[in-house]
């Protein structure tokens, strides 16, 4: 693994088994994250987008390990330099490899236990990994709420007292009283409202400058990731489709869904509506995903060979620029411009 | 125009708010507990009932086997405050004219006017032990001279209520040591079948639905009845429990198996995990305080279960025996229709018994509403 | 006439066991015939509640404690806020002038008849078309809404579809009976970017084809300014700006409007711009300030001023109001930025 890269993900998948019967025997899987490569480089903030139901929140997960991997490789280069595989780690090492990579949830009610309090939900980490204790503890406590921005009087107020956002801001100070070099933010936002929204994303944005933090950021909402993120992931039923520096992902789209799911975000502007590509039908499910290219009975390009063939994940970035695309026709469509 | 999210305008607030905010989730359910005036009435009536239990020898006139053979079947008096005097501060009972039917040889109790036996509180009486420790012979109320029989006397001339007041020991406490072996089966099976999953939950779970399936009244009778004649009170009083609660455990364990499993997808165990928390940990700090306080209105329902099974088991000469005393032991001597038509007191321990199990019910349904204060 | 609904200082309660909640405090939103209005804000800013409120379908513990809804209906104008929620009158207007979607179709549906048979039921109840006649304008609807094979979908349950045609198929039950106004809640939220642009699409056709105006409540700036023709911003209870959907973008005067537009990335924002984003949390409904509701998150608060008086809906311009003391010309601002 080079050096500049912090994490690297190689053919890694995720089924789901359906039991079903009297004795719980497998029917079939659910094929959420079904083979993908990326790498995630130091200090970068990395955009994960697709429709519900493409594997984006599995994939988060499984590459923290909160979700088991049915198989492949996550590389993770740790504080000292070593690489580990993460999904291969023991339970002391995994213990210790999840200092450094951690999760921000979507959902800021249920990912904080309602019967703590705010000292208890920041303090449980360091406590638990014997980081502090006892008045030391104490003082660690309040300089990370006050990190986030909350007032330390209300540190023995329960998660009920706050807002959504607020309640965010717990979640973030849990987070970083470990000191991890790489967060991913699973939705990090979409729960919280729009006048709320842009606090918490400066705040994150704030705390990567200051602790050279690297970002996994999966969402929904395009602009958002547009805006925050180096370079973007998109997904589609378990794969990816497209790698790109973002920037590029809008304006030299290489894949056809790429170029349908940008078309229709609504644009904040009612001078500029979109014009938008309706793609035919819906997403197909991840039981039975489509043979040859998957997303080819939604294209609105399809030939015979998309029908047949898997398209090989591959660079088609000029002069050393990374872009990777899963079409067979990449190099023949050229890139477009979505804006 | 940056605006800064340091500035803090005064805030409008509202001081009930505040104390809301630093409430513990115990608190939380106290709160909305409170507003169950059922549920607290019930719980009134519980305490009222288990302290007359505990302390029953101070709270009872009499010894509960004193025997007393110019009392039998003696009726219920009435407390009086007028006489042909007026009103009198100090209450007071008629004492009985007593008569032997010549036919039928029964004794028949006429009220005597002429006697009358005022009623002092904290008298000296029969000798008992305070919560079976300190000798004493102080009673909550009694008269000095002649006898009262507030709920009348049995057939062999013993204070009703001294005997229901004594019973009360066994038959409420029989529920909460049944419901507390229960709560610990239930756990215990409960847990490592949430938790493990797979074969050993496969297994407990058709082991739960074989002992669901067994008919409970046979499956009582059929073990109280294998108990050995020559066992003590204390005994027979422990393997009725343990009888009792066998069955008890299988619904808990499932409502804990349940609870566990679907606790187990929930974001905030995922995020104790991932900060490197050990599953004791997990268990015992995150998913057991999530859920104890369902399991508790859940036991605080099944209590009455357990009264009504002992009741049922020493009706039927099955579960305590005399000369122990239970609510159920006491409703035997009334099986007949003879005593239901001439000494109709002696169904009075069913009173207590109905009271008890409403009491139970409206205290476990309070429980069951503010059990999850956090949700909608 | 040109107006089809007017929402006059509406005022809902809600009696709680905490106290009363004052959803919604003096709401006036007017919509004209044939347009697509936007009802924006942020969650708990009662635009949900004033628009159930039009159709008397709230909560049972909430009540209209004051204000009127005009509907002009054929010449007439009736105030259906004052009608019984369950009567017979308020009935006549649901569903054939007034219908309703909502964020979760399949909430809305029930799971244990056909689509087919609940969009039949709808127009049995309310016209004397036979069995027959009503199925064939089921299949006409669901085929209008562009769901593929109605004749087969229509016997198909509410779980045996996608959320983008279930969504569909709501719009094609409340649509068959031909209403002047469709209120849609949050049609699009629980859907992806490609379902909603089909939804958004959808509904800006049918607006054309059935003549109807759509009040549309979202959260989504992006969904407004795709749709909207016309939009009202509630904040706490109260409508703070009402505009064209340019004006408004271009023009925005409200403070709040402002930030709320700041705050948003766009599909054009560069990184290295910070967002603006709003100070503080929206307080909570148990305890609205005194003065104006946003004078504690507001950048251009004036002490003395807007925490006294709680300024008023004033038209600024030709159809552009706003409920901001800055434009009321007593006070001397420094007029924004």
């Amino acid at each position: 693994m080079e050096e500049n890269k912090l994490l690297e993900v190689r053919n890694l998948k995720k089924f789901f088994p359906i039991n079903r019967g009297f004795f719980n025997r497998k029917v079939g899987e659910v094929k959420a994250v079904n083979g993908v490569d990326f790498s995630i480089y130091q200090g970068e903030t990395l955009g994960l987008v697709g429709e519900s139901g493409c594997g984006k929140t599995t994939l988060g997960r499984a590459i923290l390990r909160a979700v088991e991997p049915t198989s492949g490789q996550v590389l993770f280069r740790t504080g000292e330099g070593k690489v580990v595989d993460v999904t291969k780690a023991e339970d002391r090492q995994l213990k210790k490899i999840r200092k450094d990579m951690q999760l921000i949830f979507q959902d800021p009610y249920s990912s904080l236990n309602p019967r703590m309090t705010v000292k208890d939900l920041v303090g449980e980490p360091l406590l638990v990994n014997k980081i502090a204790r006892g008045k030391g503890l104490q003082q660690k406590i309040i300089e990370l709420i006050e990190q986030v921005d909350l007032r330390p009087e209300y540190m023995d107020r329960y998660p009920h007292a706050f807002s959504g956002g607020q309640r965010q801001r717990i979640g973030i100070a849990r987070v970083l009283s470990l000191n991890p070099r790489f967060i991913v933010c699973d939705e990090a936002v979409s729960a919280l409202d729009v006048s709320i929204q842009a606090q918490i994303i400066n705040l994150l944005q704030e705390l990567q400058q200051k602790y050279k933090l690297t970002y996994l950021f999966i969402a929904h909402d395009l602009s958002l990731v547009k805006y925050l993120c180096d370079r973007i992931i998109v997904m589609y039923l378990g794969k990816i489709v497209e790698i790109a520096d973002s920037e590029q992902l809008f304006t030299q789209t290489r894949h056809p869904y790429t170029e349908a799911l940008l078309s229709a975000v609504p644009r904040v502007d009612p001078k500029r509506k979109s014009s938008k590509i309706i793609l035919k039908g819906e997403v197909p499910s991840p039981i039975n995903p489509p043979a040859g290219c998957y997303f080819h009975p939604r294209c609105n390009y399809v030939q015979e060979k998309c029908r047949r063939e898997e398209p090989l994940f591959r660079n088609v970035g000029q002069e050393g620029e990374e872009h990777y695309v899963s079409c067979h026709w990449a190099e023949q469509l050229g890139p477009k411009e979505v804006m | 125009m940056e605006t800064n999210p340091e500035i803090v305008f005064p805030e409008k607030q509202n001081p009930l708010e505040s104390e809301i905010y630093l409430a513990s989730q115990w608190e939380l359910i106290w709160r909305r507990f409170k507003r169950h005036k059922l549920a607290i009435a019930g719980l009134v009536i519980l305490i009222i009932i288990y302290t007359m239990a505990i302390f029953c020898g101070f709270f009872s006139p009499y010894s509960p086997y004193l025997y007393n053979a110019d009392y039998i079947n003696a009726p219920p008096q009435t407390l009086q405050f007028f006489d042909q005097d007026g009103f009198h501060f100090r209450p007071f009972v008629y004492g009985y004219e007593v008569s032997r039917d010549p036919e039928t040889f029964r004794m028949e109790y006429q009220i005597d006017h002429s006697k009358k036996y005022p009623v002092y509180f904290l008298v000296r009486g029969d000798r008992y032990k305070l919560l079976g420790i300190w000798e004493t012979d102080l009673h909550l109320f009694g008269v000095k001279e002649g006898h009262i029989f507030l709920l009348g006397a049995d057939p062999m001339g013993r204070d009703l209520l001294s005997r229901v007041l004594y019973g009360a020991r066994i038959s409420t406490s029989i529920g909460f040591i049944g419901v507390f072996l229960s709560f610990v089966l239930g756990i215990g099976f409960g847990g490592i079948s949430g938790l493990y999953g797979g074969a050993i939950d496969n297994l407990i779970q058709r082991m739960i639905e074989f002992i669901k399936s067994i008919p409970s009244i046979p499956l009582w009778m059929g073990l109280a009845a294998a108990l050995p004649q020559d066992w003590t009170v204390i005994q027979v009083y422990f393997a009725i429990t343990i009888i009792l609660s066998l069955k008890g455990w299988t619904g808990l364990a499932r409502e804990v198996r349940s609870k566990f499993m679907s606790l187990r997808e929930e974001d905030f165990i995922l995020s104790a995990r991932l900060i490197g928390a050990s599953k004791t940990r997990i268990i015992t700090q995150h998913m057991i305080p999530s859920f104890l306080s369902h399991i508790i209105a859940q036991v605080t329902l099944a209590i009455p279960g357990m009264i009504l099974g002992e009741t049922s088991l020493s009706f039927l000469g099955l579960g305590i025996r005399p000369p122990a005393i239970s609510w159920g032991s006491l409703l035997q001597a009334a099986q007949n229709v003879r005593t239901v038509a001439l000494t109709p007191w002696l169904l009075l321990p069913g009173v207590f018994v109905i009271i008890t199990v409403l009491a139970f019910n409206f205290l476990g349904d309070g429980l069951r509403d503010a059990a999850d204060p956090y949700g909608k | 006439m040109k107006n089809l609904l007017e929402i006059k200082d509406l005022k809902i309660n809600f009696n709680t066991e905490e106290g009363i909640v004052r959803a919604v405090r003096g709401a006036s939103i007017r919509i004209d015939k044939n347009i697509i209005h936007g009802l924006v804000g942020e969650s708990g800013c009662g635009k949900s509640v004033t628009a159930r409120s039009v159709l008397n379908i709230l909560a049972a513990n909430a009540e209209i404690i004051g204000g009127e809804t005009l509907y002009h209906h054929q010449g007439e104008i009736v105030d259906l806020s004052k009608l019984h929620p369950d009567g017979k009158e308020v009935r006549k207007f649901r569903w054939r002038d007034i219908s309703m979607i909502f964020q979760e179709p399949m909430t809305s549906f029930s799971p244990v008849h056909t689509i087919g048979n609940q969009i039949m039921e709808a127009i049995l109840l309310h016209s004397d078309l036979s069995q027959v006649a009503a199925r064939t304008h089921a299949i006409n609807m669901l085929e209008r809404v562009g769901i593929p094979d109605p004749a087969k979908r229509i016997d198909e349950y509410p779980h045996q579809l996608s959320g983008g045609m279930r969504q569909r198929a709501m719009i094609a039950m409340a649509l068959s009976g031909n209403p002047k106004l469709l209120i849609a809640d949050e049609p699009t939220t629980a859907l992806d970017v490609t379902i909603q642009a089909q939804i958004i699409d959808l509904m800006k056709q049918m607006k054309d084809e059935l003549g109807m105006s759509i009040m549309i409540i979202t959260h989504d700036m992006g969904v407004i300014a795709e749709m909207a023709d016309y939009v009202s911003v509630m904040y706490l209870g109260k409508v703070v700006e009402s505009a064209p959907v340019v004006e408004l973008f271009y023009n925005p005067l409200h403070p709040y409007t402002k930030a709320l537009l700041k705050s948003i990335p766009t599909i054009n924002s560069k990184r290295e711009e910070k967002l603006t984003a709003i100070a503080g949390t929206v307080p909570d409904a148990y305890c609205i300030p005194d003065g104006c509701a946003f004078y504690p998150r507001c950048s251009q608060y004036k002490p003395g001023v807007c925490d006294r008086s709680e300024p008023n809906l004033t038209e600024i311009a030709t159809d552009h109001q706003v409920a901001c003391i800055m434009y009321h010309g007593e006070v001397e601002t420094d007029g924004g930025k």
